[in-house]
């Protein structure tokens, strides 16, 4: 691994594990926006554990083997990695979409002005 | 376009998902009305930085003819990556603690009604308030001043009582 992935697997850990505290902070002002929002930092994180496996994984199999079509193997694998990441990250940007346009939405009566 | 059918397939899933980000990023800014906007950026900075991920990704065989060398290209597109999501996600974490920071509309927390407080939201109930005059130790002052002289507290002392009987 070069240091440029291992810092930015580290800045995204840091970032979606302060995302998640703060998802899971919510939950006293929208029950449901914050559920949405803590899912969806939890696929983000899943996304970079993922990936520092698919790191290790792929990195294990071309030392380990000698086949012929390594390379192509390599490749069929990087790219299933790949599209079964971007998948998981459009589930979690939309989770995270979700919850933060419930809270953009609802908002506070104190906010508005509106005496209950 | 990569080589490979499932490189194709990524690459192609990977733009539409940044151009989702992208009007989602939109929607929010514009339903939101200034709430949304700092998350609504966010989330434009997301998929803008997914679509530079993507450029990059494509330039790469380009950039490796060049001669950058692959741990070069893979600098670059790490470092790409990470600015922007350095950037992108900061920026919704920064919403989401602003959204936190407001205060929730609960019970007892709203402004008060209009009518005007209630016999509850007075101050308590306390001692009542002596009657218009001197203080009790003045009036006795006065009292045994008059009966025993100016020495046993009278106007100028005020405030003391009778002495103690002799022998206490």
């Amino acid at each position: 691994m070069s240091v440029v992935t291992v810092a930015t697997s580290l800045v995204q850990l840091l970032l979606f594990v302060g995302g998640l505290v703060v998802g899971i902070l919510l939950r006293g002002r929208d029950g449901k926006a914050a559920l949405l929002v803590a899912l969806g930092f939890g696929v983000q994180l899943l996304i970079v554990v993922l990936s520092i496996v698919e790191g290790f994984v792929v990195s294990a199999y071309i030392r380990s083997a000698g086949s012929e079509d390594l390379a192509s193997t390599v490749t069929t694998v990087t790219y299933g990695f790949s599209l079964l990441l971007t998948l998981l990250r459009l589930a979690g940007c939309a989770l995270i979409f979700a919850g933060l346009l419930r809270l953009v939405r609802n908002r506070p009566a104190v906010a508005t002005g509106v005496a209950r | 376009m990569s080589s490979s059918p499932l490189g194709s397939i990524s690459l192609i899933i990977g733009v539409l998902a940044a151009l989702a980000i992208l009007a989602g990023g939109i929607v929010l800014f514009v339903v939101g009305k200034g709430r949304g906007a700092l998350s609504g950026s966010g989330f434009v900075v997301l998929g803008l930085g997914t679509v530079a991920g993507t450029v990059v990704s494509l330039l790469l065989p380009r950039l490796l003819a060049f001669g950058l060398g692959t741990s070069g290209a893979s600098g670059l597109l790490g470092g790409v990556t990470l600015l922007f999501s350095l950037v992108g996600w900061g920026l919704v974490i920064a919403a989401l603690l602003k959204f936190r920071a407001e205060r929730p509309a609960g019970p007892g927390q709203g402004p008060p009604p209009p009518y005007g407080p209630g016999p509850g939201y007075g101050p308590p109930p306390g001692p009542q308030a002596p009657p218009y005059g001197p203080p009790p130790g003045q009036q006795y002052g006065q009292q045994y001043g008059q009966q025993y002289g100016p020495g046993w507290g009278g106007p100028a002392s005020g405030t003391q009582g009778p002495p103690p009987p002799p022998g206490v």
